[in-house]
C-alpha cells in the first residue's frame, strides 16, 4: 500500500480510537450519575461534570477530523459510511454525556433518600437496562456488530414500556403525597432522561447497521 | 424504470496472441448515459473499449470469441461496415491527437471522408460541433489556424468536436483527461455532462473521483473480468463485492 494510503488508514484508525475514547467517557459518566442515587459522593458528581466537558471536546474533535478526511481524501464505500456515522455517533455521545450530567445535577439538588420506593425501583430497572444498552451500542458500533446492534430496537421498546409504567407510578405517588410533588417532578425528569438515553443508544445501533452495509456478511 | 441498453456483450473473450485478456464478459451498456470503466492498470478496460469499435482489429495478434451487439446487431458480422461502425462509435484518446491541419479542417475531415460535399452544410456542422464541444467561443476568430497551436485542453475538446461532427451514437473516451491540468479537466467533465443526454458515453478513467463526478454507471474490471457493474452512486457508497470495496478504498491497486 502506498505511504499516502497508509497515512489515511492511520487517520481512520485514529477516528475509531477517538470514538472509543468518547464512548468510554460517556459510559463512565452515565454509571457515575446513576450511582449517585444509591451512594451520593461529591467527587463522583464533579467527575460527571468534568467528563461532560471532555466528551464534548472529544466529539467536537471527531467532527473536525471527519470533515477534514472528507475534504482531503474523498473517501468512498465503507470508509465514507464510517466517517459519516462517526459524525452522527459523536453527536449522540455528546448528547448522552449531557443527559448524564442532567441526571447528576438532579441528585445534587434533591434529597434522594426521600424518593418513595416504588418509583425508585422502576427507575433502577430502567437505569440498569439503559446501562446495558449504552455499553452494547458503543461496542456494536466499534466492532460493526450488526447482530448486537439489531437487539437495541427491542431493548428500547422495553425501556419505553418501563417509562410508561414509571409515569403512572410517579403520578400516583404525587396524588398520595402532595408534599413530595416538587421532588417527584425532578424524579420524573430523570425517567425522561433515561428514556432519551435509550433512544440515543438505539440510534447508534441504527448507524452501525447502515455503516456495515452490503458486506456485513 | 427499464434501462435501454445500446451495447451488449455475450461471452466475450479476447486474446492478444496467447494472452487471454477479457474473460467471459457478459455486460450491457445503457443508452444515453455515462458509464465509467475503472480498475487497475492492465485489467482490460482499454482493450474492452477498443473492442467496441473494432480498433483492436488493427492489431494482427488480436482474436475475439463471443458477441458484441450494437442495437442488437453483431458488430463482428461479415456484413458490418467498419467505417460506418466507427462513425457510429467515435473515440477520444488519452493524448489529444488533432490532425496537422486547421481547426476547421480537423472537424470537417470526418464529414468529407463520409462523402459530404456541401460546403455550407459543412460550415454549419463545424460550428455546431465546436459549440457543442465548448470550444467555439475560444477559437471563433482563428478557426482556420493550425490546430497544433491550441492548448492541450483545447486540443482535446477539438478531438471531441471532431468526433461529434459525424453524429455518432456512442463516444468512447480512453482516459481523456489524464494528460490535462485540473481546469481543462473540469471543462472536459462539464462537456461530458452536456453531451450525455444526446450520446452514450463510455469513459475509461483511473481517477475514481472523476468516475463519481461524471458517470451514472460504473463497471469495475479486474484481471479481464467485470467484478461489479452498478449505478455509480451505489458502487461507491455500498459496493456489493469485496474486491470492489478493496479497490476503491485503496487497499490494493
Amino acid at each position: 500500500m502506498p505511504e499516502y494510503r497508509r497515512r489515511f488508514r492511520r487517520k481512520m484508525d485514529n477516528l475509531h480510537d477517538e470514538i472509543e475514547q468518547a464512548g468510554n467517557l460517556t459510559k463512565e459518566s452515565y454509571e457515575l450519575s446513576i450511582s449517585l442515587f444509591n451512594d451520593y459522593k461529591k467527587e463522583n458528581y464533579e467527575k460527571v461534570i468534568e467528563n461532560t466537558t471532555q466528551i464534548t471536546k472529544t466529539c467536537d474533535q471527531v467532527e473536525k477530523d471527519c470533515i477534514k478526511l472528507l475534504a482531503t481524501q474523498q473517501p468512498v464505500a465503507s470508509d465514507l459510511r464510517f466517517i459519516e456515522a462517526c459524525i452522527k455517533v459523536s453527536s449522540h455521545l455528546k448528547r448522552m454525556g449531557k443527559l448524564s450530567r442532567n441526571i447528576a445535577e438532579i441528585t445534587d439538588e434533591i434529597k434522594v433518600t426521600a424518593i418513595p420506593s416504588q418509583p425508585l425501583e422502576i427507575m433502577n430497572k430502567m437505569a440498569k437496562e439503559v446501562n446495558s444498552m449504552l455499553k452494547r451500542s458503543i461496542r456494536s458500533f466499534l466492532e460493526l456488530n450488526i447482530d448486537e446492534a439489531s437487539e437495541l430496537e427491542e431493548d428500547d421498546d422495553c425501556v419505553d414500556e418501563l417509562f410508561d409504567e414509571f409515569i403512572i407510578v410517579v403520578t400516583e405517588s404525587m396524588k398520595k403525597n402532595k408534599d413530595n410533588i416538587e421532588l417527584l417532578v425532578h424524579f420524573l425528569l430523570i425517567g425522561r432522561y433515561l428514556e432519551r438515553l435509550a433512544d440515543r443508544s438505539e440510534n447508534i445501533g441504527g448507524r452501525t447497521i447502515l455503516t456495515a452495509g452490503h458486506l456485513k456478511n | 424504470m427499464n434501462i435501454e441498453n445500446v451495447i451488449e456483450t455475450k461471452n466475450l473473450n479476447t486474446y492478444f496472441g496467447d494472452h487471454h485478456i477479457l474473460k467471459d464478459l457478459n455486460t450491457q451498456i445503457p443508452r444515453n448515459a455515462v458509464t465509467a470503466l475503472i480498475g487497475p492498470s492492465g485489467c482490460g478496460k482499454s482493450t474492452f473499449l477498443r473492442t467496441l469499435n473494432r480498433m483492436n482489429d488493427l492489431i494482427p495478434i488480436f482474436r475475439k470469441e463471443g458477441d458484441i451487439l450494437l442495437d442488437g446487431k453483431d458488430i463482428y458480422s461479415k456484413k458490418t461496415d467498419i467505417v460506418e461502425l466507427r462513425k457510429r462509435v467515435g473515440m477520444v484518446f488519452q493524448k489529444a491527437n488533432p490532425f496537422p491541419k486547421s481547426i476547421y479542417d480537423n472537424v470537417a475531415y470526418g464529414l468529407r471522408i463520409h462523402g459530404e460535399t456541401d460546403e455550407n452544410k459543412i460550415d454549419k456542422i463545424v460550428e455546431k460541433s465546436l459549440k457543442a464541444a465548448a470550444l467555439w467561443d475560444e477559437i471563433e476568430d482563428k478557426i482556420h489556424e493550425s490546430a497544433l497551436g491550441l492548448s492541450g485542453g483545447q486540443q482535446q475538446r477539438l478531438c471531441i468536436a471532431r468526433t461529434i461532427a459525424v453524429s455518432p451514437e456512442i463516444i468512447l473516451m480512453d482516459e481523456p483527461c489524464s494528460a490535462l491540468d485540473p481546469i481543462s479537466t473540469t471543462k472536459i467533465e462539464d462537456l461530458i455532462h452536456k453531451l450525455k443526454d444526446k450520446y452514450t458515453i463510455i469513459i475509461v478513467t483511473h481517477n475514481m473521483q472523476q468516475a463519481t463526478r461524471v458517470s451514472k454507471y460504473t463497471s469495475f474490471f479486474l484481471n479481464g473480468e467485470i467484478i461489479e457493474n452498478n449505478k455509480t452512486s451505489k458502487l461507491f457508497v455500498d459496493p456489493e463485492n469485496k474486491k470492489t470495496e478493496d479497490y476503491i478504498t485503496g487497499r490494493f491497486g
